[in-house]
């Protein structure tokens, strides 16, 4: 809930919203916060919290209702699923396989980790 | 303009004018009490001094506190400088009243016999149409150079204001002193302080001094 | 609350030019500020941000140049600066002029003269930050005098509004407060403002667009989190570091070294530095700086004498 400055105000801003569409806390069809309301909670500008917005229509996460404000697409959790499925791969993969290797660990010990974590129960489970 | 007029005159001539009519108040009202020989022109002349210095004093202070202030909440130099001049007009009026009123108190006193007429003095006259326009002219120089000191003062600082304000009272003092004994008969009154059609030149003295104001106005940068 | 919207202009300074005797403090400044947008305007001491600032507000005559609200000159102008309010720093130090005044008084002037000027706003904000209207304002502390500049900042409902130094003395949590005010001001009104500061950091998120002033000139101007998208830290061995700065092509804006470690800002997007790094293979760690950071490297230049390597962690 906090930002930090590892990246745009108004990425941190998208994806928060999309952790809350996958989370539930914003369900389909469902009324999204306004740029005001998100502007008030974050004390950012509201110009940036509407970039974040759009970014979200852009990708067809959101849509705008006239009148009313910004709403949660009909398979919006779906679609921020798979993408960030497509994305995992460049994102954390690469990245563990990097480090990993600077300890020097080969691709079997790093794969047998992978699979003991797996194992281990997850977290968050999505399905 | 008049909101700027109504911003100086609330900033202070209110108070300058309240002290001087206390001032004036006392003095009229001590006189009428106790009586009095021989200390009528002391007392007319030193009220009339009063009325001056306050009037000086009103002008410094116009000049140093509200260029800086009004300018820095948008207002226009053309703007302050006419609502300068309108409060210096107010304030001009307001002092040549006073003076006025204390001069036909005096009278009154005389005719009530409570006061013996020995000397009639009096700083600025106003009982003849000559005298009142050598009267307003000479305030108005007064009142202007008051203002082009509190602008000069504004740029040196502190300093500078307590500096204006003795020279103020100084010059004052000197005033009383030369007409007092100019009335006593010790010397020739210098020819400005003569009742006299001298109002013109006066007049003339103020405008100048003000269109001083209004060039130091227009160069005066907020700082 | 009333909408600005229809009242759209802009403030646009061309060429100004200023001296301060023979010190030439703003040289051929360009700035267009645009309504209804909260601007950061960002400089070191003495880069001339009070000055600039009393120049678009005519209030400090200019040398050269011009400066007009709407398409027309702002000087000597009653029309426009009606719509402009400078909230500049009172100073605690002096002990004449308007510091003699009462914070009621300062108000009350205020009011006559800021046609759009909210009496009911402004007492809230009295009362909210526990002002004592009182008060002479050379007896304020500094804490108190940044609060009177914020007052009269949001009550005088001016179109464009700008304000000097207003958070300076204030604490961390009347800082937050101020910033809540401001946005929630600029999204009920669509009123511009701009913030002079020098504590960039927390601001930075409420700025839509910033403005960075250096000896006299714009350096930049752009949204803020455009600014920051250029820059990035790039750290690691130092010949990898070497390696990629001639790849990219550009030299460093800041280095700092540790034995063979080595940490430089490039402006260069944070994208393609990592992208460049792996394609040389080179094991690097990239990461954004924050507005702050870009700051420095851009304002921070010491005598050009000195290198801008430092030794230390």
């Amino acid at each position: 809930m906090t930002l930090n400055d590892q990246a745009s105000i108004y990425l941190q801003i998208a994806r928060m919203l999309e952790d809350g569409v996958l989370r539930g806390i914003y369900p389909e069809e469902e009324q999204a916060p306004s740029t005001n309301e998100l502007a008030r909670a974050y004390s950012i500008n509201p110009a940036t919290a509407a970039k974040g917005i759009n970014l979200l229509v852009d990708k067809g996460v959101l849509y705008k209702k006239r009148g009313i404000g910004m709403f949660v697409a009909a398979g919006a959790a779906g679609a921020i699923r798979a993408e960030r499925r497509e994305a995992f791969y460049e994102k954390y993969v690469t990245a563990l396989v990097r480090e990993g290797r600077s300890l020097g660990l080969t691709a079997g010990e790093m794969a047998e980790m992978v699979a003991r974590a797996a194992k281990g129960g997850t977290h968050h489970d999505h399905e | 303009m008049l909101k700027t007029v109504r911003v100086l005159v609330r900033g202070g001539l209110w108070a300058y004018l309240a002290i001087t009519l206390c001032f004036a108040a006392a003095t009229v009202g001590g006189v009428a009490l106790l009586g009095g020989k021989n200390i009528f022109g002391t007392y007319l002349l030193s009220n009339s001094l009063l009325c001056v210095m306050f009037y000086l004093m009103f002008g410094l202070m116009l000049g140093s506190i509200w260029p800086g202030l009004c300018l820095s909440m948008g207002a226009t130099r053309r703007q302050f400088f006419a609502g300068l001049q309108g409060a210096l007009l107010l304030g001009l009026a307001a002092y040549l009243a006073i003076m006025a009123a204390v001069s036909a108190a005096f009278q009154q006193l005389v005719a009530a016999g409570r006061v013996e007429p020995t000397v009639d003095f009096m700083l600025l006259r106003v009982d003849t149409p000559a005298a009142l326009v050598q009267a307003v002219g000479l305030l108005a120089v007064f009142g202007q150079m008051g203002v082009l000191l509190g602008l000069l003062s504004s740029r040196v600082g502190r300093i500078g204001y307590v500096v204006s304000l003795v020279l103020i009272i100084l010059f004052c003092i000197a005033l009383y002193l030369v007409v007092g004994f100019g009335q006593a008969g010790l010397f020739r009154m210098p020819l400005l302080l003569q009742p006299g059609p001298l109002g013109g030149v006066c007049c003339a003295l103020a405008l100048a001094a003000a269109a001083g104001c209004g060039g130091l106005l227009r160069r005066f940068a907020v700082q | 609350m009333t909408t600005n919207e229809q009242n759209a202009k802009s403030l646009v300074a061309k060429g100004v030019c200023k001296a301060y005797g023979k010190k030439q403090v703003l040289q051929n400044l360009d700035l267009t500020l645009e309504p209804g947008r909260i601007y950061g305007l960002i400089g070191r001491n003495g880069a001339g941000k009070t000055t600039l600032l009393g120049i678009l507000t005519a209030q400090n005559t200019l040398d050269a140049g011009s400066v007009s609200y709407g398409g027309a000159p702002v000087w000597e102008n009653p029309a426009a600066l009606a719509d402009i309010c400078f909230s500049r720093e009172l100073s605690p130090n002096l002990l004449m002029g308007q510091n003699t005044l009462k914070v009621r008084d300062y108000l009350r002037a205020a009011r006559v003269y800021y046609p759009h000027w909210d009496e009911a706003y402004a007492k809230r904000l009295i009362d909210e930050f526990g002002l004592d209207p009182k008060a002479k304002i050379y007896k304020l502390s500094k804490g108190m005098l940044s609060m009177v500049t914020i007052v009269l900042a949001l009550a005088s409902r001016a179109p464009l509004t700008i304000l000097d130094e207003p958070v300076a003395g204030l604490d961390v949590v009347a800082r937050e407060r101020f910033y809540q005010l401001l946005l929630e001001d600029q999204m009920a009104t669509g009123r511009s403002f701009v913030v002079s500061t020098h504590i960039i950091e927390e601001a930075a998120a409420v700025f839509e667009e910033v403005v960075l002033l250096d000896e006299g000139h714009i350096i930049e101007k752009c949204p803020t989190d455009e600014l920051i998208s250029q820059f990035c830290c790039v750290s690691g061995h130092e010949d990898a570091i070497n390696a990629l700065c001639q790849k990219l092509g550009v030299a460093p804006l800041e280095a700092q070294a540790l034995g063979r470690q080595k940490a430089v800002t490039l402006r260069v997007s944070g994208e393609r530095a990592g992208q460049a790094a792996v394609e040389q293979g080179l094991d690097l760690d990239v990461s954004p700086l924050s507005l702050q950071k870009v700051f420095v490297a851009l304002c921070g230049h010491e005598h050009p004498a000195q290198a801008p390597e430092r030794k230390g962690a």
